[in-house]
């Protein structure tokens, strides 16, 4: 008779919100017909709800559970919020996207519960295996999102490319589990970090080797620079609500399983992988920004701004503090709602059949809707920092937090990429108000759209007023 | 005579390494789809053989090694049936998975 | 002994996977993939890890490998005497890809591996199952929900719908002709 394992179901009970309602709503979508998918939209959207609210209820709640490889504690909750609001946000935005692109299928919204299931579990996990799962479940959701436009080719392509590059992401990464495993005899980061004094030398070289590897692996997934070339290209070509949904997914839940692993399992290991991953952000800063600079591609540029903002992510691990893992929450519920504030611009204003999102659309945007300019305005200036946006507050918290760890470099690069990041966004902003350069294309003004837009705008300007209360959580 | 005696572990993580390396080739190099995915296939089993060698002359009475193993077979398995379902929808509209062709995002 | 059959299924291992990497013709690639899948099950065999094994061979040689060789039925080129390798400098991938060899086989070296002095326990197969239902209870669960959600992603891009059929002649012929129709009544 075998015992099953004692499981703390407070612990467990947002996971199982979050994947029994995907299965539900699986199951449920086989009785809703063709005409009316986006009932499972908005049951799906339901399901994030109760996520969020079953969050909201065991906030408190700090405990480890399946053995020390599942843990919960303020920061993994907050993250998980996070993820949620994305989702959530996603959804809105797609639900009447993918039936003017004749893309609307059940599986979309089932599709992005179970995203955001692994990006849950990513977040909680506190063992490397569970950590690799996740990050499988996410990435088959994202590559199979990315792809949801088929037949056309743009989309089929950055599925491809997406699947391709996570494929051998995902090989470095298990090496360097395997390596870690091999060193330490565990794939449990506490019991990693209990087993690193112990090492002797040539055993470290090999945890690190491993560390490496399994660094590499997780930076292709998070877009840092040498390992972002699919970024441009897959954000190109997955319809847009994914592309939004993908900026963030990516990025929340890669860097907080990132932090842990160097934080927890690998915390007295620090002055090795924090001079490499300040090199990193450096070089990661350096090509968002500029590479974003030359763009015409509204949606590429987007992309390239997404890497840079990976790139002051960054600091957040490396500053290793309290004051760091606080300015990391912050910045993520900033970004996020940037993000999805700008792409819900984009959506509002795409037809089925266009290729190339260029720059021209955008122009001449203040006098056809005051509305959208505004919402655009607000994720622009929340992306470049300028206050009193919510970005305003996070680069700040960032850049405090690298200053007090010593790291004078990346507060010069930080602010000076900033002001490099500002001109491309005023640039942009500077094309909506002037005068139209095209015919006007098309402008879709749906409620969930609008709410989407508007939620997220507003979460953008009250978490510029009041940071306070989201600002501590370690 | 079992494994252990005959064979030393450095052996055969050489051996995972080599195959690692192989795969790695395999996928920067190769110009079909299809065989992108078979360099990942090859680099996945290298780390396996690597997890199982860890299990059996290091610590043969844990399964975490085995069980890693396991986990590790069965993504790459679900991982390529999607990326095979994606190649074959790519060549109903494109009749051609060569990955020079796919010029369409550039840049 | 042993000994010498672990060189023969380990050049067995390297000679495959190079063939694999080497081949022109996709068929035969794809089949010495299958020939180092079968040698990588037969190492784990000698390991003494009989269900990875028995799973290794059952996973990739009877499912993987039936997947790749239908994907490469149903995706033929005409084309076939076309080059295997990207244009551009090969060489240079092979140097970084030696380079990476030589660092890793140099750190494997070096380390003093400490060998376990425990006997190999005699019921391997029941721990496994045991562990996966105890301590690996929820990776387990984990990979199941990625092999729904894998299996949920093949069929919504690979399932061939009304909608998205690439259009046939029949209908290219009467998109022209209706499009004619149009251009007569609007000309005036």
């Amino acid at each position: 008779m075998i015992t099953l394992p004692v499981i703390d179901w407070t612990i467990v009970a947002q996971l199982l919100v979050v994947f029994g309602g995907a299965t539900v709503l699986l199951l449920l979508d086989l009785a809703i017909p063709a005409g009316r998918k986006q009932v499972t939209a908005y049951l799906a959207l339901l399901v994030v709800l109760g996520a969020a609210a079953v969050g909201v209820m065991h906030a408190g709640v700090s405990g480890a559970t399946f053995g020390g490889t599942l843990r919960l504690d303020p920061f993994r909750t907050a993250v998980g919020l996070v993820c949620l609001a994305a989702a959530a946000l996603s959804i809105l935005l797609a639900v009447t996207f993918l039936g003017r692109h004749q893309i609307e299928r059940g599986e979309f919204a089932v599709l992005v519960l179970f995203g955001v299931g692994g990006m849950l579990l990513l977040v909680q996990a506190a063992d490397l295996v569970v950590m690799f799962l996740s990050l499988a479940l996410l990435s088959i959701t994202l590559y199979v999102l990315a792809g949801f436009a088929l037949p056309e080719p743009r989309s089929e392509e950055a599925a491809l490319k997406y699947l391709l590059t996570g494929a051998f992401a995902t090989g470095f990464l298990v090496f360097g589990i395997a390596l870690i495993y091999g060193a330490t005899g565990s794939t449990t980061l506490a019991t990693i970090a209990a087993a690193g004094p112990g090492l002797t030398g040539e055993y470290r070289l090999y945890a690190a080797a491993g560390l490496l590897l399994l660094v590499v692996g997780l930076g292709y997934k998070a877009s840092l620079v040498p390992f972002h070339m699919w970024t441009p290209d897959v954000y190109d070509g997955a319809p847009t609500p994914v592309a939004a949904f993908m900026s963030v997914a990516s990025k929340a839940a890669v860097l907080a399983a990132l932090t842990h692993v160097l934080l927890v399992g690998f915390g007295e290991l620090r002055a090795l992988w924090a001079p490499i991953l300040a090199v990193v952000a450096a070089a990661t800063l350096l090509v968002g920004n500029i590479g974003a600079l030359v763009q015409q591609n509204v949606k590429r540029m987007l992309a390239y701004s997404s890497i840079g903002q990976a790139g002051f992510l960054l600091f957040g691990p490396i500053a290793a503090s309290d004051r760091g893992i606080d300015a990391l929450v912050f910045y993520l519920a900033g970004y996020t709602a940037a993000n999805l504030a700008a792409f819900a611009v984009l959506i509002a204003l795409e037809a089925r059949g266009e290729t190339e999102w260029s720059m021209a659309r955008l122009s001449g945007l203040w006098q056809r809707s005051p509305g959208l300019t505004l919402a655009l305005a607000l994720a622009l200036l929340s992306l470049a920092g300028v206050p009193p946006t919510a970005g305003f507050i996070a680069k700040f918290a960032m850049l405090d937090a690298v200053w007090q760890a010593g790291y004078p470099a990346l507060v010069v690069l930080g602010v000076v990429t900033s002001a490099i990041a500002a001109a491309y966004y005023l640039r942009v902003l500077l094309r909506a108000a002037g005068p139209a350069e095209t015919d006007a294309p098309p402008m879709f003004g749906d409620w969930p759209l609008r709410l989407g837009m508007a939620l997220a705008a507003l979460a953008i300007v009250v978490l510029g007023l009041a940071p306070g209360w989201l600002l501590s959580f370690s | 005579m079992s494994m252990i005696d005959a064979v030393p572990l450095s052996w055969v993580l050489t051996l995972a390494a080599i195959l690692f390396c192989i795969g790695l080739f395999g996928v920067i190099v190769r110009r079909s789809l299809i065989g992108v995915l078979f360099g990942v296939e090859l680099m996945l089993n290298a780390v396996n053989i690597n997890l199982i060698a860890f299990w059996r002359y290091l610590e043969p009475n844990l399964v975490a090694g085995q069980v890693f193993a396991l986990f590790i077979i069965t993504i790459a398995a679900a991982e390529a049936a999607v990326g095979l379902a994606m190649v074959i929808a790519v060549y109903r509209t494109r009749r051609t998975i060569v990955a020079d062709d796919m010029r369409n995002l550039q840049g | 002994m042993v000994t010498v059959i672990f060189i023969a299924i380990a050049s067995l291992i390297i000679a495959s996977a190079v063939l694999v990497v080497i081949s022109r013709e996709i068929v035969r690639a794809a089949l010495w993939l299958i020939a180092t899948f079968f040698a990588v099950g037969a190492l784990y065999l000698l390991l003494e890890a009989e269900f990875i094994g028995v799973a290794q061979v059952l996973v990739y040689v009877g499912a993987v490998s039936i997947l790749i060789l239908f994907a490469i039925m149903l995706t033929r080129q005409h084309e076939r005497h076309e080059p295997a390798w990207r244009a551009g400098p090969w060489w240079i991938a092979l140097a970084g890809v030696i380079g990476l060899a030589a660092v890793l086989i140099t750190t494997i070296g070096a380390v003093p591996w400490r060998l376990t002095d425990d006997d190999l326990p005699v019921s391997r197969a029941p721990q496994l199952g045991t562990a996966l239902m105890r301590e690996y209870l929820l990776p387990f669960q984990l990979a199941a929900i990625v092999l729904l959600v894998a299996l949920i992603g093949a069929v919504v891009i690979a399932m061939e719908e009304r909608r998205r059929r690439t259009p046939t002649l029949a209908d290219d012929i009467a998109a022209q002709r209706g499009a004619a129709d149009r251009a007569e009544d609007g000309t005036p």
